[in-house]
């Protein structure tokens, strides 16, 4: 090996002379690791988030994990283009996609579609129990189920991750006032399934 | 513009508070920050834990073996990082237990760690562990694979053996930025959504670099090119293929999870 075009490693993680070349590949190390650093501060960050919007948009919880995964995975294969400070919006559209995707699989499977309202009421067995947690999950997938699917993400965005309604507007591409028509329309029904709930469940406990 | 106030905030009932928090409330499934770090490629805690996929195996690896492999591991930090890269990147093929020795030699000094990873790695041969956590898979180099070695630092003295020699000339090495810009190109295409444009540039790539060091990251991506441009049966087949002859690979996870798709 001769020695021209070799250079001192200096601080470069391989110890000893380099040679031109190698410096080629641990520039790719090192683009691959601000890769991994960004990617992994998304996961970080935002695990959770990307989590909650797959479940309250109607992925199923046996499936999240999946789809968490398949959320995080689009954005690796499209990193480049996601803009810094950019992470949050791009991981709830990518979500939302998935949701959708999610959604229609789920629609798809259901074989009798009945009455929600009341196959989930059927389920009570006291008032004491709308407030364990589980059950509330349960019961607020039924109601979610029952929206149509443009009220819900309006609703969902709203009410739990607390956005404004222009930011909301943004991620779906939509004009503020259809998203504040939509918002409304949301809460009138999402409040009067609510309310059917607990009428079935008076009835049935009254019964 | 005025917004109107949570719903939470005015819950008429107890039944609708308690929806609503239940929306509020959800949190990500335990372990799923590391399932979807590990779906990434990228291991969960710096250069840390070790799993072994096949607890059957664990008898003859050994307890203290296993706990020392995760000791240097974590010890081999950057440098074992970076050969992992190496390994990884450009399929280099992990030095059989001599040259393994040979390299440590030399490196003993300013790499030991390194060294001493190398030296459990070939404890641990048999074992399956997985790539994703311990950055520096131990696998051997997939025989088909038309596959790079590593320029090995020869201990002076040491005479290496005919098949540690160097097998890439300078030029070629050169050729790493090259595919590397090529694949990238590929990628950037693939982040656009443009597939047709992704297939041409790894169509390109195939033509350019026929032994290609990044020729699995190549594959991978053109599995995701087909899906993409609706070609769903050919980027099945090729991702049956890959899983075939590369089943250790590093993107073997990502693969795999596309077919489960």
């Amino acid at each position: 090996m001769t020695s021209a075009g070799t250079i001192s490693a200096g601080a470069w993680p391989r110890p000893g002379v380099l040679r031109v070349p190698e410096l080629t590949s641990i520039v790719a190390w090192m683009r691959r690791k601000e890769r991994e650093t960004r990617l992994r501060k998304m996961v970080d960050d935002y695990v959770d988030f990307v989590a909650r919007v797959l479940r309250n948009a109607g992925t199923p919880a046996a499936e999240i994990d999946d789809d968490l995964q398949r959320t995080f995975i689009v954005a690796s294969n499209r990193l480049e283009d996601v803009r810094a400070g950019a992470e949050k919006s791009f991981l709830l559209q990518t979500a939302l996609h998935i949701a959708a995707h999610a959604r229609r699989t789920v629609a798809r499977r259901r074989e009798v579609p009945g009455d929600q309202a009341l196959d989930i009421a059927d389920a009570f067995a006291s008032p004491e129990q709308l407030t364990d947690q589980k059950r509330s999950r349960q019961l607020l997938d039924g109601v979610l189920e029952q929206m149509s699917s443009d009220l819900r993400i309006v609703f969902v965005l709203y009410e739990f991750e607390e956005m404004h309604m222009t930011e909301i507007a943004g991620v779906l591409g939509i004009p503020r006032g259809t998203v504040a028509s939509r918002l409304r329309r949301a809460r009138l029904d999402f409040r009067a399934r609510v309310r059917a709930l607990t009428r079935v469940s008076a009835a049935k406990v009254g019964s | 513009m005025t917004e109107p106030r949570r719903l939470f905030d005015e819950a008429e009932s107890e039944l609708e508070r308690s929806l609503l928090e239940a929306g509020t409330d959800y949190r990500s499934p335990i372990g799923a920050r590391q399932r979807t770090l590990e779906a990434l490629g990228i291991t969960a805690s710096a250069y840390g834990s070790i799993r072994i996929r096949r607890p059957s195996l664990l008898a003859n690896v050994g307890g203290v073996k296993a706990v020392l492999a995760a000791t240097a591991l974590a010890a081999a930090a950057v440098p074992a990082g970076y050969y992992a890269f190496e390994k990884e990147e450009a399929r280099i093929s992990v030095p059989s237990p001599p040259a393994a020795a040979a390299a440590s030699n030399t490196a003993a000094s300013k790499a030991p760690a390194a060294a001493v990873k190398q030296r459990v790695s070939s404890d641990l041969e048999g074992a399956s562990l997985d790539p994703a956590e311990t950055q520096a898979p131990p696998e051997p180099a997939a025989p088909k694979e038309p596959s790079f070695e590593k320029a090995p630092k020869p201990a002076p003295g040491a005479t290496p053996r005919a098949q540690d020699k160097p097998v890439e000339s300078k030029p070629a090495r050169a050729g790493l930025a090259a595919e590397l810009g090529a694949l990238e190109a590929a990628r950037a295409a693939l982040g656009r959504r443009d597939a047709t444009r992704a297939l041409a540039l790894l169509d390109a790539h195939a033509r350019d670099f026929p032994r290609g060091r990044l020729k699995q990251e190549a594959e991978v991506m053109r599995i995701d090119a087909l899906a993409e441009s609706g070609q769903r049966a050919a980027a099945r087949q090729r991702a049956q293929a890959f899983l075939g002859r590369s089943p250790n690979s590093v993107l073997a996870g990502r693969v795999r999870r596309y077919l489960g798709d």
